[in-house]
């Protein structure tokens, strides 16, 4: 698929239909302007629409609102205006929540994308964080730069760098890690960011490695495909990245099935260094009758696994459960488990499995690792259930099955992981720590 | 002697916007909660990140980029023609003497502050 030594990118592949092996991208200059959210996907600290963030702003240069996309075809490729200047009274901050904010966490509009392409759709002149491969930060000084004149401070470009890494990594599904290029003054790095931290090149100078600099443009633009730049391995985009009209779905392997994602997500995390969860609706491939409940999340390694807790909950005896069956309100359990390396088929991925061979050693009880769960629902909360015998019967069961499940000495943490489908475990779990403290 | 009597406190009817359990909105159709809100990332970045980043990394780019899988004729013809581009040659000669005029020297202002406290544009002066 990939040419490294022809000129012209491989935009049009024969017959793979593995579109992340696609290399089509551009760099967009999106300084002046913000990248969006799809309609309807909602990413606290992203703006959904850029009207929140630029009123009250008068500027000499109308920007096109996502409406006015028709009109403004080759804006793209036109060189942008300036930033427009604000008072810092008055500039807005760019999480569009509040106002007259300096702080770098604020500048969440990266200066130059790599964005991925769609070549035979029409482009829109705000890229989707979705399409953005890799980004890249321009500063006017060197002093700006990444890595600390200590070597150990987080500097305030790498704080920066960061928290555009967490909601790159929120809009663009299934990925590894962020990649970012920072120019500031001669001197330019690349970094990394993913669920266990980041990583920072050692400084280079434009002038003395202008050949490297080269060199790892033409790379990132023209020869490194999606997974070499953070997309999970174990996933297949079954739609172009770079597409404007749909948010791609993806064919992911779960246990011994493979589940096709529908549209967007339905939920997803924003923090850095944690799970990074990331739920979605999806079919099993072959089977589209029926919808699941994909969810997607690094554990903790030191912690027991999902899937591991729910099947404990249905293998529980029938005793145990006083001869009741079914679980009201826990959410109904399918498939799941850690995901295995393609390449290392004995080895689970883990976020050590992409930093090999650079980077600081990472520890060992400190090591996310990649897990998936697939459910046919959602479980109830407190509050949907409609009738009281209804919930009485749920914390019942669950008061019942207590005594063989909780003296495995489950944390009361763990069962917190359950938050978004298990929320009567979690009112068990109360119920099961008041009655432990009574005996 | 009185009864004891119960604070009083607003009813909750219903539960309608993430806001009303003082959770950030995750989705605007969703009933899911977010875990996540902004001052929380912040916090998380801040505090943990800080240990968490290695610096100065010697091996990151030939490992993850692999630069020297670009063959030389390209790496060539790309420095020819940045060595033909007078506007990048400048810029390269700008870096070195440190001299990359700010953003602000480099257009015209598109917008200025007026004495009314307001902002007008610069192309109606």
């Amino acid at each position: 698929m990939k040419d490294n030594n022809s000129d012209h990118p491989t935009s049009e592949p024969a017959e793979d239909t593995n579109f992340a092996r696609h290399v089509s991208r551009i760099w967009l200059d999106v300084h002046s302007i913000i990248p969006r959210t799809d309609e309807g996907l909602f990413i606290p600290g992203m703006p959904l629409d850029p009207r929140d963030v630029e009123e009250g702003i008068v500027s000499g240069h109308k920007r096109p609102l996502p409406g006015d996309d028709e009109d403004d075809e080759d804006d793209a490729d036109t060189p942008g205006p300036s930033k427009v200047r604000r008072t810092m009274k008055q500039r807005p901050a760019r999480d569009g929540n509040s106002q007259g904010k300096s702080d770098t966490f604020e500048k969440r509009r990266p200066d130059l994308v790599l964005v991925d392409d769609s070549s035979p759709e029409h482009r829109q002149s705000r890229p989707f964080w979705r399409h953005i491969a890799v980004l890249l930060e321009v500063k006017r000084d060197r002093e700006k730069g990444p890595n600390p004149a200590d070597g150990t401070t987080l500097t305030g470009l790498a704080a920066q760098l960061a928290d555009m890494a967490r909601l790159h990594l929120a809009a663009r599904p299934f990925m590894r890690f962020s990649v970012h290029l920072t120019v500031c003054g001669a001197i330019f790095n690349l970094a990394i960011f993913d669920r266990a931290g980041g990583v920072v090149s050692k400084d280079y100078n434009i002038n003395k490695d202008l050949e490297t600099f080269i060199r790892i443009i033409r790379r990132l633009g023209r020869d490194l495909d999606a997974y070499d730049l953070g997309l999970d391995q174990t996933v297949v985009p079954i739609d172009t990245l770079g597409s404007w009209k749909q948010y791609p779905r993806f064919r992911v392997p779960v246990g011994g099935s493979t589940y096709i994602t529908k549209r967007l997500p339905i939920w997803q995390s924003t923090g850095l260094v944690g799970r990074g969860t990331f739920v979605c609706l999806a079919e099993l491939e072959g089977d589209k009758d029926k919808t699941y409940i994909l969810k997607n999340a690094w554990r903790a390694c030191a912690r027991l696994a999902e899937s591991t807790v729910y099947k404990m909950v249905y293998s529980a005896t029938e005793e145990s459960t006083s001869g009741l069956t079914d679980l009201d309100g826990v959410a109904k359990f399918v498939d799941g488990g850690d995901i295995y390396d393609p390449q290392q088929p004995n080895e689970v991925v883990k976020v050590s499995s992409h930093r090999k061979g650079f980077g600081g050693p990472i520890n060992e009880n400190d090591d996310p690792v990649l897990h998936r769960l697939v459910l046919a629902s959602r479980g109830c909360k407190l509050y949907e259930f409609t009738t009281f015998s209804q919930l009485m019967r749920a914390a019942k069961k669950m008061n019942s099955g207590t005594c063989n499940l909780f003296s495995l000495r489950f944390p009361l943490t763990l069962l917190q992981d359950f938050g978004h489908f298990m929320s009567v475990v979690l009112f068990t779990g109360t119920s099961v720590l008041v009655t432990c403290s009574l005996v | 002697m009185e009864p004891p009597t119960t604070p009083k406190h607003s009813r909750v009817t219903s539960i309608q916007h993430d806001s009303d359990m003082g959770r950030t909105p995750s989705y605007p159709t969703s009933h899911y909660p977010s875990s996540t809100n902004i001052d929380d990332a912040k916090a998380n970045l801040k505090t943990i990140l800080a240990t968490r980043v290695s610096f100065n990394d010697p091996n990151i780019v030939n490992v993850l980029v692999k630069p020297d899988e670009v063959s030389a004729d390209i790496v060539k013809a790309l420095q020819d023609n940045i060595s033909k581009n007078q506007v990048i040659k400048k810029f390269l000669a700008d870096v070195r003497r440190k001299a990359i005029p700010l953003e602000s020297h480099m257009y015209k202002p598109l917008v200025r502050r007026n004495c009314c406290s307001c902002f007008e544009y610069s192309c109606i002066e």
